[in-house]
């Protein structure tokens, strides 16, 4: 069982669902961020650098004490695909390939919105990018625990961040014709402050919820539902929890396959009445964001004391399961 | 909360000086340079491109249990170097099926050469008025999570599976993720590392930046002119001790500890002050101090702003007379996510073998970088503790220590 709390959560996310390519229409680089250090940015970098600044008032004062004990893990399943597709087409459609600008170039590393959100918000501690296909935020919550666990920070800007850019639909398009579903994908910028229950008490964060335990996976037969469900059942006995205590389970629901299969874990290990939420029928594939999402639609369903699941199957086999206890709304 | 010891019991490598353990060892005991013309990427517009590649892979015999057409080169990278790391640990295929053994890989470009076939099918669509879909095999081989992924699906391991994304340190902070999970209980033995492949992507923006060297890559050198692009894969079998020890399995050395930290300064430009704190950071999480390392496996990229840094950093932490400081990259260009995975390698070797590997293509010294590179020919030293520094596009900055083991 883990001492560490999300103390903040911010959740930005696509605000039509009703469209296949549900964009954050809202949300303009510029408008959000000013014109000044945002000329080269892209929309990854910059969903990133808003959503980490929606908690950096509540970090301020230990930030001023120490700048080098706050640090950020970046769920990105392949950074921006567009920074990096667009740059390459440049350098071949151009009449010579110097005429790229070298200016975009730093946006073609999978690195760069969290490296550029350090920059914006002076976190000079751990900076990680991880990236496991739609469970990156998954991988980013269990890589950011270890970092606090093993004192590496303090307190960690947590989360998952998607754009939908003109490439990543075209790759989402094929995928989803690939994989015979319906094309319902969002864009989402997701981040928790996470950090042990004792810093969140000596700056006066009331923590939302501890994470009771997180564990991430690998299935290497996609269709066969037994590593998903020994998984869940392994991150229960660390947590301490029996399955009959857990009010709520939240899952990915992502791909015909994978949602199968995490509901045969739902019926066999979990009870019949427990709570289910599909994240992909409240907000569609946010890809590099959507466990984040899972876990920040359990946190709404739950009250202060109660227990709920994340858990899923990503399209290229990840898995992943995470047990909070809601502490406070 | 337990604290375990981490040691290293296999190890495999592809690189552009060797394709095996032993190869690479004898390269960089000689100084063999990886440099030649490029044949891996699209060099349209180019002219005379240089670089570092891997030469002769044959992916056939490493992989088993995934049809090759669904893998990009650099998961095919992942898997050899996997492949021969696990050999030479000596687990089995029946011993590791099934098992929870966490991989875990770092990287700065992922499937870069299918991304680049992405552009090339949009830019010639284009060209041709047609707004076509993406070739579905190409978007299933470039998700950077393959790389981990493919060693959890070739050897059916059901452990944590991530690809670490953290630019040109990514081997290290992969490498530093494995060693928490061994050193707090929650992994008995890991499989980490880093891979990348040379791309059309990587060559523009370097070339763009003037940061390319027209062909030969001199780290330290007054003259130096940069970087030679590089690729490859470094693969390391982290082990706790007592697993090692019921194994019987050999131990190269010991992981001593890690560090992290990040300029928050500036996109591309290192900064002397923040990689000194990382070094201390290190040091203290190692629990050694700056007299005790014998040897620094450099960053050491070949760029002017790179190594003066650099060299700066390392004169703030160990005074005037640090210990020896080379970079492989004179030999392997910079491999980018592979880079400090596969520097991990040449240190371990270093200290089973008691060398230093040189910097080589040194001409003449640089009076901004004060150090002895060990100019061109490697060096017999007694080498007990080694650091090796790993920086990154975007001020990220990992440090990994290792030393002679110990009973």
């Amino acid at each position: 069982m883990t001492n560490t709390v999300i103390s903040l959560k911010q959740v930005l996310v696509g605000d039509n669902e009703t469209q296949q390519f549900n964009v954050m229409a809202d949300f303009e680089v510029k408008a959000a961020l000013g014109k000044k250090g945002t000329r080269n940015l892209d929309r990854l970098t910059a969903l990133s650098i808003y959503g980490i600044g929606t908690h950096m008032d509540d970090l301020r004062e230990q930030q001023q004490a120490d700048p080098t004990c706050i640090g950020t893990v970046v769920g990105s399943a392949q950074g921006s695909m567009d920074s990096i597709v667009r740059f390459t087409y440049e350098s071949l459609a151009y009449d010579k390939p110097d005429y790229v600008n070298p200016a975009l170039f730093p946006n073609t590393v999978m690195n760069c919105a969290a490296g550029q959100s350090a920059i914006w918000h002076g976190l000079k501690g751990p900076n990680t990018t991880i990236s496991a296909g739609e469970l990156s935020g998954l991988a980013a919550i269990q890589y950011g625990l270890s970092l606090i666990e093993n004192r590496y920070a303090k307190t960690l800007l947590v989360g998952g961040c998607e754009e939908l850019s003109q490439t990543n639909k075209k790759a989402f398009s094929a995928l989803a014709q690939q994989y015979n579903e319906t094309e319902k994908f969002t864009e989402a910028s997701v981040f928790f402050v996470m950090e042990s229950a004792e810093t969140a008490e000596q700056y006066g964060r009331t923590p939302i919820a501890t994470v009771l335990s997180c564990l991430g996976g690998f299935n290497p037969e996609p269709s066969n539902a037994a590593a998903l469900k020994s998984l869940i059942a392994d991150g229960l006995q660390q947590a301490d929890v029996t399955s009959d205590k857990v009010r709520a389970v939240s899952l990915g629901g992502l791909w015909p396959n994978a949602k199968e299969i995490e509901r045969m874990c739902l019926a066999e290990v979990f009870d019949e009445h427990v709570l289910m939420i599909d994240a992909y029928e409240q907000y569609g594939n946010a890809n590099s964001a959507h466990f984040t999402l899972q876990i920040s639609a359990l946190l709404d369903e739950l009250q202060p004391g109660e227990i709920g699941v994340a858990y899923a199957q990503c399209i290229k086999g990840n898995t992943g399961m995470v047990v909070i206890r809601k502490e406070a709304v | 909360m337990s604290v375990n010891r981490v040691v290293i019991t296999g190890l495999g490598v592809v690189s552009s000086v060797g394709t095996s353990i032993n190869e690479f060892k004898h390269a960089l005991l000689a100084g063999e340079s990886g440099a030649g013309p490029a044949s891996q990427f699209n060099t349209q517009g180019y002219e005379d491109v240089v670089n570092c590649e891997v030469k002769d892979f044959s992916a056939q015999n490493y992989i088993k249990h995934i049809p090759l057409s669904e893998l990009g080169r650099t998961s095919q990278f992942s898997i050899a170097a996997a492949k021969m790391a696990l050999d030479d640990a000596g687990f089995s295929v029946e011993q590791l099926s099934g098992r929870r053994i966490p991989v875990c890989i770092g990287t700065t470009d992922g499937e870069s050469q299918s991304l680049d076939k992405i552009a090339k099918d949009w830019v010639e669509a284009s060209q041709a008025g047609h707004d076509e879909a993406f070739n579905i095999d190409l978007v299933e081989q470039s998700v950077s999570a393959n790389l981990a992924n493919s060693i959890s699906r070739e050897y059916g391991l059901t452990g944590e599976s991530v690809t670490i994304s953290t630019a040109c340190a990514a081997g290290n902070y992969a490498i530093g993720h494995a060693f928490d999970k061994i050193r707090s209980g929650q992994a008995e033995a890991a499989i980490c590392g880093g891979s990348d492949s040379v791309c059309r992507k990587t060559y523009a923006g370097f070339f763009r930046l003037g940061t390319i060297a027209p062909e030969k890559c001199q780290p330290f050198d007054k003259n130096r002119k940069g970087i030679l692009t590089g690729e490859g894969s470094g693969i390391l079998i982290l082990e706790s001790l007592s697993s090692a020890r019921k194994r019987g399995a050999k131990i190269y050395a010991e992981v001593l500890g890690y560090g992290l930290n990040c300029d928050a300064n500036h996109m591309v430009s290192p900064n002397k002050e923040s990689i000194a704190a990382c070094i201390r950071r290190a040091h203290k999480n190692a629990g050694i101090k700056p007299e005790q390392v014998d040897y620094i496996c450099a960053h050491g990229t070949g760029t002017v702003a790179n190594d003066e840094t650099e060299s700066g950093a390392i004169k703030l932490v160990y005074g005037e007379v640090p210990p020896p400081v080379s970079s492989i990259k004179s030999m392997l260009g910079h491999s980018m996510g592979a880079a400090s995975a596969i520097a991990s390698i040449a240190c371990v070797l270093a200290i089973k073998e008691q060398f230093l590997p040189p910097t080589i293509n040194h001409q003449t010294a640089d009076e901004n970088c004060p150090v002895d590179c060990i100019p061109n020919q490697s060096r017999k030293s007694e080498v007990n503790i080694v650091q090796n520094n790993g920086f990154a596009f975007g001020g990220n900055n990992a440090i990994t220590l290792y030393g002679a083991f110990h009973e």
